[in-house]
C-alpha cells in the first residue's frame, strides 16, 4: 500500500519532462502526420510522390549511406580510442576523456567552418600534403562526400567512443587472460573473447551515431556537394524554398519511421537492454 | 619426490621499489598437489601469474618440464588456471567455455564434442552444456572453470583461491571433489589459499608464505610438528609461545631460559646465548593440580578460563605477566573436576612435543 503510494507519488516527478515532450515533440509529429495527409488535399499523394520520383528515392538512399559510412567510420576510429582510454594511465585517461570532449563545447557550426579552413583547396590539409610532396595539385576534399564524411565522423566520434568506453572499462581483464591461458593468440583473443565482450558498446554506439546521423543538416549542407543532400537538407529546402509543408510532412514521416523500425529490428537482434544474454 | 616438471629458482617480482615476491626457490613434481598457503598480500597470487605468463619476472628463473619457461607467451605455456572469479566467458555456453581451449588447438569437432561431454560428465554436470554461466549457480562456476581448465590436459593445473567464494559447505565438498580430481587424473596441481585448513586437508605438501619469501616448505604433518619458524608455528595451527635465551644445545635438544629452563627439539642452527622462543601446541598440554606433573618441562600458571568445546575444553592459563598458555584436553580426561577459574595449576610437556626457534 505504501509501496503503491509512493510508485504513485514519484509518478508525478515524470510529469514536466512529460509535459515537454508531450508540447515540443508529440504534437508537432501528430500534427507533421495529419499534414502529410491533408496539405495541399487528403490523400496519399505525398508518400506516392516521395516513393515514385528518382530524385526522392535518391535523396533517401543518401541518407542511408552516409549514415551508414559515418557509423562504420566512428566505429573504426572510436574503437582504438576508447580502447587507448580505457588502458591508458589515469593522467592520461583524464587528458584522453577531455580531448574526446572538447568539441561538444564548440558548435558545430563553428566545427564545420572550421573544416572547411583546413579542407579548402588551398587550406591547410592541402599545404601539408603538397609541401609532402604526398600529392602535386590540391585534392578536392569539399563540396563532395569526402568532406560531408570528414565532418560528420569527426562530430559523431564522441557519441561512438563513450558507449565502447563504459563497456570496455567493466570487461574483467581476467577475460583476456583466460583466453591467452587456454591458448588463444592475441588475435584469436581480441576475436574471440575481447571484441564480443564489446559489442553491447558497439551496438548502442553504431545505433546512437546512425540515427543522428540520419537527420543531420549543417555538415552535409556545408561540406557537401550536389550529390549529398540528405533528407534533412530535403526537408528544409521544400518548405523554404516552395512553402511545400505536405510533402515535407510526408518526409520527416518516413524518416521517423524508418529510424524506429531500424531501432526495433536492431534491438530485437542484438537483445541489447534487460532482456540481454550477458 | 617424482621428477621435478615445474621448478623455480630465487624467482623474484618487484613493483617499482616494493619487492613482492623475493628468492621464491621450489619444485613440484609430476602429479604432485603443492599448496601456496599464506596471509594476504604475501605474493602467492603474484607467483602464480608469473608461472602462468601474465607477470614478467625480475629477477631468477622458472623451468618447465626442463624448458625454460620465460620465453614462451602465456598462450603457448600450455599451464591450465581456475581464476579466483572463474572468468568464464559470458558471452558462451558452459559447452562453448570448455570447448574453447580445444579449439585454440584445432582439435576436429567430433574429438572437441566427446571430449566436452566427458569432461562436464566428470564434474557432474552432463546436462549443463547449453546454459550460459549466469544461469548457474556459484558451485556449478567453478566446476565449469575446473572442467575448462583441465579438458586440454595441461601440463599443470593452477588454481588461484578457487573456492574463495564459496560458502563453507559447499567448499568443504568442493575440496574433496577437487582432491578426488587430482588423485583420478594425475594432474599437477599448484593451488593457492590462505586457509590453513583447507591447505592442510588437500595437499601434499604446502609452501608457506610471508611477505614474498617462502618461509618454510613441507609436507602438512612436517609443518604442523616440526615448523622451522616462528612464524610457521603461528599460522599453521595454534601455538603456545615462551620466550627465553638458549643456555645448552645437544643431540637435537635445546635448553630455554626463561622464568624457568625448558627443553625441546631445535635444529642445529641455534647458538648459545641467542634469543628463542619454545612453541608447543594446545593439544600437547597436560594440565595437572599445582606442583604436579611428570613431564620434562613444567610451569606454574592460574587457570583465567575454561572453554567449553563438547569433545574437548580448553583451559587458558596466566603463567606469568606476559604470557598466556591455552592447553587442549579432551574431555575423556579424568582427574580436573576440581579445576575452576582461578585454580591454581601447572602445565606440563614432554620434550619432545615442543620446539625451539629462533626468536626473529
Ligand atoms: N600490479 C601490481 N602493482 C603493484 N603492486 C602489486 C601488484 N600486484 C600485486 N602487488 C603487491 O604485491 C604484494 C603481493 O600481492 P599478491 O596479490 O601476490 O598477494 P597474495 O598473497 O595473493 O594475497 P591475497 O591472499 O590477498 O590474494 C601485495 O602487497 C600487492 O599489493
Ligand atoms: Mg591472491
Amino acid at each position: 500500500m505504501f509501496a503503491k503510494l509512493a510508485r504513485d507519488r514519484f509518478a508525478w516527478l515524470v510529469l514536466p519532462a512529460g509535459i515537454l515532450i508531450l508540447a515540443v515533440f508529440a504534437y508537432p509529429v501528430f500534427w507533421l502526420l495529419v499534414r502529410s495527409f491533408s496539405d495541399p488535399s487528403w490523400g496519399l499523394q505525398n508518400y506516392e510522390t516521395v516513393f515514385a520520383k528518382v530524385i526522392y528515392l535518391k535523396v533517401l538512399w543518401n541518407t542511408v549511406a552516409i549514415a551508414g559510412a559515418t557509423t562504420i567510420g566512428a566505429l573504426l576510429l572510436g574503437f582504438p580510442m576508447a580502447y587507448s582510454m580505457v588502458h591508458a594511465p589515469p593522467l592520461m585517461r583524464k587528458l584522453l576523456v577531455f580531448v574526446v570532449l572538447i568539441p561538444f563545447w564548440t558548435s558545430i557550426l563553428v566545427r564545420t567552418f572550421a573544416w572547411m579552413v583546413l579542407l579548402q583547396p588551398n587550406g591547410l590539409l592541402n599545404d601539408m600534403l603538397i609541401g609532402i610532396g604526398f600529392i602535386e595539385t590540391p585534392a578536392k576534399f569539399m563540396f563532395n562526400r569526402t568532406g560531408v564524411l570528414i565532418g560528420m565522423i569527426q562530430i559523431m566520434l564522441p557519441f561512438m567512443v563513450f558507449p565502447l568506453f563504459s563497456v570496455m572499462t567493466r570487461i574483467d581483464h581476467a577475460y583476456v587472460q583466460a583466453a591467452a591461458n587456454l591458448g588463444a593468440t592475441p588475435v584469436k583473443g581480441f576475436l574471440r573473447v575481447y571484441l564480443p565482450l564489446c559489442l553491447p558498446g558497439i551496438v548502442t554506439g553504431s545505433m546512437l551515431v546512425f540515427i543522428i546521423s540520419l537527420g543531420y543538416f549543417i555538415t552535409p549542407a556545408l561540406l557537401g556537394g550536389r550529390k549529398d543532400v540528405m533528407i534533412a537538407q530535403l526537408i528544409q529546402q521544400q518548405i523554404s524554398d516552395f512553402g511545400n509543408w505536405g510533402l515535407s510532412s510526408a518526409l520527416a514521416v518516413v524518416l521517423l519511421i524508418g529510424t524506429g523500425l531500424i531501432f526495433a529490428v536492431v534491438h530485437k537482434v542484438f537483445k541489447v537492454g534487460p532482456d540481454a544474454r550477458f | 619426490m617424482a621428477e621435478p616438471i615445474l621448478t623455480l629458482e630465487a624467482v623474484r617480482k618487484v613493483f617499482g621499489k616494493f619487492v613482492a615476491v623475493d628468492d621464491v626457490t621450489l619444485s613440484i613434481g609430476r602429479g604432485e598437489f603443492l599448496t601456496f598457503l599464506g596471509p594476504s598480500g604475501s605474493g602467492k597470487t603474484t607467483t602464480l601469474m608469473m608461472v602462468a605468463g601474465f607477470q614478467s619476472v625480475s629477477g631468477g628463473a622458472m623451468t618447465l618440464d626442463g624448458k625454460p619457461l620465460d620465453p614462451l607467451p602465456a598462450y603457448k605455456r600450455d599451464i591450465g588456471m581456475v581464476f579466483q572469479h572463474y572468468a568464464l566467458f559470458p558471452h558462451m555456453t558452459v559447452a562453448g567455455n570448455v570447448a574453447f581451449p580445444l579449439e585454440m588447438r584445432k582439435l576436429d569437432k567430433a574429438q572437441i564434442a566427446k571430449k566436452v561431454r566427458d569432461v562436464l560428465a566428470l564434474v557432474g554436470l552432463p546436462d549443463h552444456g547449453e546454459r550460459y554461466p549466469k544461469q548457474l549457480s556459484g558451485g556449478q562456476q567453478q566446476r565449469v572453470a575446473l572442467a575448462r581448465a583441465m579438458v586440454f590436459e595441461p601440463r599443470l593445473l593452477l588454481m588461484d583461491e578457487p573456492l574463495g567464494a564459496l560458502d563453507k559447505k559447499l567448499r568443504e565438498h568442493m575440496q574433496i571433489e577437487i582432491m578426488r580430481l587430482h588423485r583420478d587424473m594425475g594432474i599437477t596441481v599448484l593451488y593457492v589459499t590462505h586457509d590453513q585448513e583447507e591447505a592442510l586437508v588437500m595437499s601434499d605438501r604446502i609452501a608457506v608464505f610471508n611477505e614474498g619469501r617462502i618461509e618454510q616448505i613441507g609436507a602438512p604433518s612436517d609443518l604442523y610438528d616440526n615448523p622451522a619458524t616462528r612464524f610457521v608455528a603461528d599460522f599453521i595451527g595454534e601455538s603456545n609461545f615462551i620466550e627465553g635465551r638458549v643456555t645448552g644445545h645437544n643431540n637435537g635438544f635445546a635448553e630455554l631460559e626463561g622464568a624457568q629452563t625448558l627443553r625441546g627439539r631445535a635444529e642445529g642452527n641455534l647458538s648459545i646465548g641467542s634469543a628463542a622462543v619454545m612453541a608447543v601446541r594446545p593439544e600437547r598440554l597436560h594440565v595437572n593440580r599445582a606442583n604436579d606433573g611428570a613431564d620434562a618441562n613444567r610451569v606454574e600458571g592460574t587457570v583465567t578460563d575454561i572453554v567449553y568445546l563438547g569433545q574437548s575444553r580448553k583451559f587458558i592459563v596466566r603463567v606469568n605477566d606476559q604470557t598466556e598458555m591455552t592447553a587442549l584436553v579432551q574431555a575423556n580426561v579424568v582427574g580436573l573436576e576440581s579445576v575452576t577459574v582461578g585454580s591454581s595449576v601447572s602445565l606440563s610437556w614432554r620434550a619432545e612435543d615442543s620446539k625451539v626457534l629462533g626468536n626473529t
